[in-house]
């Protein structure tokens, strides 16, 4: 694929998820929140963020994203 | 992003979100009813993903007035209610309310509180919330101009531009002394 195509296949999905409902917006969320926790975990690093919908370990105001 | 991630299959994900954001609403409402809480309008980056494309996020910021005193908000009540009821401080006053890591951001005068007065009122799984207008949310994003702020207002006029009244964003860029940081940051 070139680069082009890759772009304006990108935007368009970009487009896609910016015109979800906001619930499924936050289902999206919660999956890249699970996606980030497993990318910590397989790398041997402390998740620092949280999983919406479960208990939580105490904050970390370190964490990066927010 | 990968197109399951669009969790455009089927509503179960749907239901699922719903399950999760209604009880932190539901609470939200409750404290308003209680008289614990002045108002509340959902802002950061969730309020971002309303109007845009989802960004990783950890925090549901809660943009609020307190009962005041004169010239002391005193935020304790709300705290100490949440508390009786079981619910898990973190720090910097985050509080997790149903798995959901809650940050109230006291509305100070000017921009804050007007951006609260003008949020909109929507509906959530049958839950009835607020979230900021687009145009508020820009104009305090601009104001705080943090990086993180910065990359937010990024993906929130990339996906939200159309959305944007020019007229009102203008307005309140200049009430608030931020036009000139506008073209800034359009320049950059």
């Amino acid at each position: 694929m070139k680069l082009d195509q890759f772009l304006e296949r990108k935007r368009q999905h970009r487009h896609h998820l910016a015109t979800l409902p906001f619930e499924r917006k936050i289902a999206v969320l919660i999956k890249m929140q699970e996606v980030a926790r497993e990318m910590a975990t397989a790398s041997g690093r402390p998740f620092k963020g949280a999983v919406w919908g479960r208990r939580q370990q105490p904050p970390d105001s370190s964490r990066a994203p927010d | 992003m990968s197109d399951e991630m669009s969790g455009s299959e089927n509503g179960s994900d749907e239901s699922v979100a719903i399950g999760v954001l209604t009880p932190v609403l539901s609470e939200l409402n409750e404290l308003v009813a209680l008289g614990l809480l002045g108002n509340y309008a959902i802002g950061g980056g969730v309020a971002v993903l309303y109007y845009a494309e989802p960004v990783l996020t950890y925090d549901f910021d809660v943009v609020c007035t307190f009962p005041q005193q004169g010239a002391l908000i005193d935020p304790s009540p709300v705290f100490e209610h949440l508390k009786k009821k079981g619910y898990v401080f973190g720090e910097e006053d985050r509080i997790d309310i149903a798995g959901i890591p809650v940050q109230f951001v006291p509305a100070s005068t000017g921009l804050m509180e007007e951006a609260l007065e003008n949020a909109y009122g929507v509906e959530i799984g049958g839950v009835k919330t607020r979230v900021l207008s687009v145009e508020y949310l820009i104009a305090t994003l601009l104001d705080l101009y943090r990086p993180k702020d910065r990359a937010k207002l990024a993906v929130l006029l990339d996906a939200a531009n159309q959305a944007v009244d020019d007229a009102a964003l203008t307005s309140i860029l200049a009430k608030h002394g931020l036009t000139e940081k506008w073209a800034r940051f359009n320049e950059a």
